[in-house]
């Protein structure tokens, strides 16, 4: 055995495995998208853009809109059950 | 010592020097030669806690693994920490996990926050935390090594890796360590713990999301109006992210700085009030280039006057101005401190939890 051992600094348990992913829909025509708008400027531009294209090429029956206020904040746990009440699948984008 | 049994991996090396060459090729450190954490030294480090190796601290965004007392210490003597310097590394990370923090922000964001980290109380006293001279330079353990342990941890236990998760733009030195306590026989004031509501020689820590200290020079004014003219005027910037988003801005005013106002009368509040009704931005000047339209309109002041007479205020509150007073008793240089106070992130203080017997005044 090697003379020196040391102790590792990283978590032991993977913490990806305490987080499950969400379902993703195979496929998006008559769905409900929602579009997440977190205030940063002009995301709103660009997020009605996706809706319209999602209409037009996808055939996604109907785009809501949903909206944090504050950017640098996690969004509300209200918001994120209202979002999983009302839609199917939900476009959200992160931009400097 | 000898029968710690610990919980995490054990890994090998051919002896300390490869085991820190290791430790870079993992990816362990923050860019400077690490101490391996052998069992002995984690050990003594958990023992000088007071808690249970597997107790959890805290879990730490952006990854929220669990940070327990053993993975606590291990990065405590990554970054050369002695024992006795590990209840304030705990309190440290509680504190950042206090979601009021909002360490997951801090984390991720572009902004240049590092974490400033102030120990109050008793346990600065007794660890030799540097107040005077040369606070938030180099050159004293538990300042260097205190600040160091809890970026380690952020970085290997929370996940915050630079370009991956940690995306700020340029960082800052204090991202390194960046640690230091309140010259208290200097100042003329109750220190901030002792604001905040604890006792004079409790022990405590506070961590505020911060920028670099932007240096404040003056060598001549002796009145209060004069060295706030010169202090509101260095602070109030059209790159100043307090303008735009809000948040606390720490002060750090040297001794020379602090006997101004102490020779004047003026209080901690004083100093505030006087402060939030002087560092104002003409409202032409923010507009000029459009820099109103930086942040979402909601984000400004109900009521803010954009025309050419308006001016913006650089504090939300006169609260926001949290004041301290640190370094040595040469030279008239404080410096403001902006937080990365985006919206309702606050810093935190935290009491310090350690043995009674080791609390001694």
């Amino acid at each position: 055995m090697n003379g020196f051992t040391f102790l590792d600094p990283t978590p032991e348990v993977k913490a990806e495995a305490s987080q499950a992913v969400g379902r993703r829909l195979s496929e998006l025509a008559g769905r409900r998208i929602g579009l997440f708008d977190n205030s940063k400027n002009q995301g709103d531009v660009i997020l009605e853009r996706v809706g319209e294209l999602l209409r037009e090429r996808y055939g996604v029956a109907t785009v809501v809109p949903f909206r944090k206020p504050n950017y640098s904040d996690p969004a509300a746990d209200e918001l994120l059950d209202q979002i999983a009440a009302e839609v199917e699948g939900v476009v959200f984008a992160i931009a400097a | 010592m000898s029968d710690y049994r610990p919980a995490a991996r054990v890994h090998e090396a051919r002896d300390a020097l490869a085991a820190i060459e290791r430790c870079y090729a993992e990816g362990w450190t923050d860019g400077l030669p690490v101490v391996p954490p052998t069992s002995q030294l984690v050990a003594a480090a958990v023992a000088a806690s007071g808690r249970a190796p597997d107790e959890v601290v805290a879990r730490i965004a952006p990854r929220e693994a669990e940070a327990t007392v053993e993975k606590v210490a291990i990065n405590a003597v990554m970054a050369g920490c002695l024992p006795e310097y590990l209840p304030v590394v705990i309190a440290a990370v509680e504190a950042v996990a206090d979601p009021v923090f909002n360490l997951n922000g801090v984390q991720a964001c572009t902004d240049v926050a590092g974490i400033l980290l102030v120990v109050h109380g008793s346990i600065a006293k007794q660890l030799g935390v540097n107040a005077a001279g040369n606070v938030l330079g180099q050159g004293f353990r538990a300042n260097a090594t205190i600040g160091r342990a809890l970026r380690l941890v952020l970085m290997n236990l929370g996940g915050g890796i630079p370009q991956q998760t940690d995306m700020s733009t340029l960082g800052q030195p204090g991202k390194l360590s960046y640690c230091m306590a309140e010259n208290e026989p200097e100042s003329p004031w109750e220190p901030l713990h002792v604001e905040r509501g604890f006792a004079a020689s409790e022990s405590a820590v506070t961590v505020f999301a911060a920028e670099a200290p932007h240096a404040i020079g003056d060598f001549v004014s002796s009145t209060p109006e004069g060295l706030l003219d010169t202090i509101a005027d260095s602070l109030t910037t059209l790159g100043s992210m307090t303008l735009y988003f809000g948040g606390e801005l720490f002060l750090v005013l040297c001794p020379q700085h602090a006997a101004v106002f102490a020779e004047a009368g003026w209080s901690k509040a004083d100093v505030r009030r006087h402060f939030f009704e002087i560092a104002r931005k003409p409202a032409t000047e923010i507009t000029r280039f459009g820099l109103d339209r930086q942040v979402p309109a909601h984000y400004w002041p109900v009521g803010t006057d954009w025309s050419s007479n308006g001016s913006v205020a650089l504090l939300r509150r006169p609260e926001d101005l949290v004041i301290l007073v640190a370094g040595g008793r040469a030279g008239r240089f404080s410096a403001g401190i902006p937080g990365w106070g985006y919206r309702d992130a606050r810093s935190v203080t935290r009491r310090v939890s350690s043995r009674p017997e080791d609390n001694r005044a």
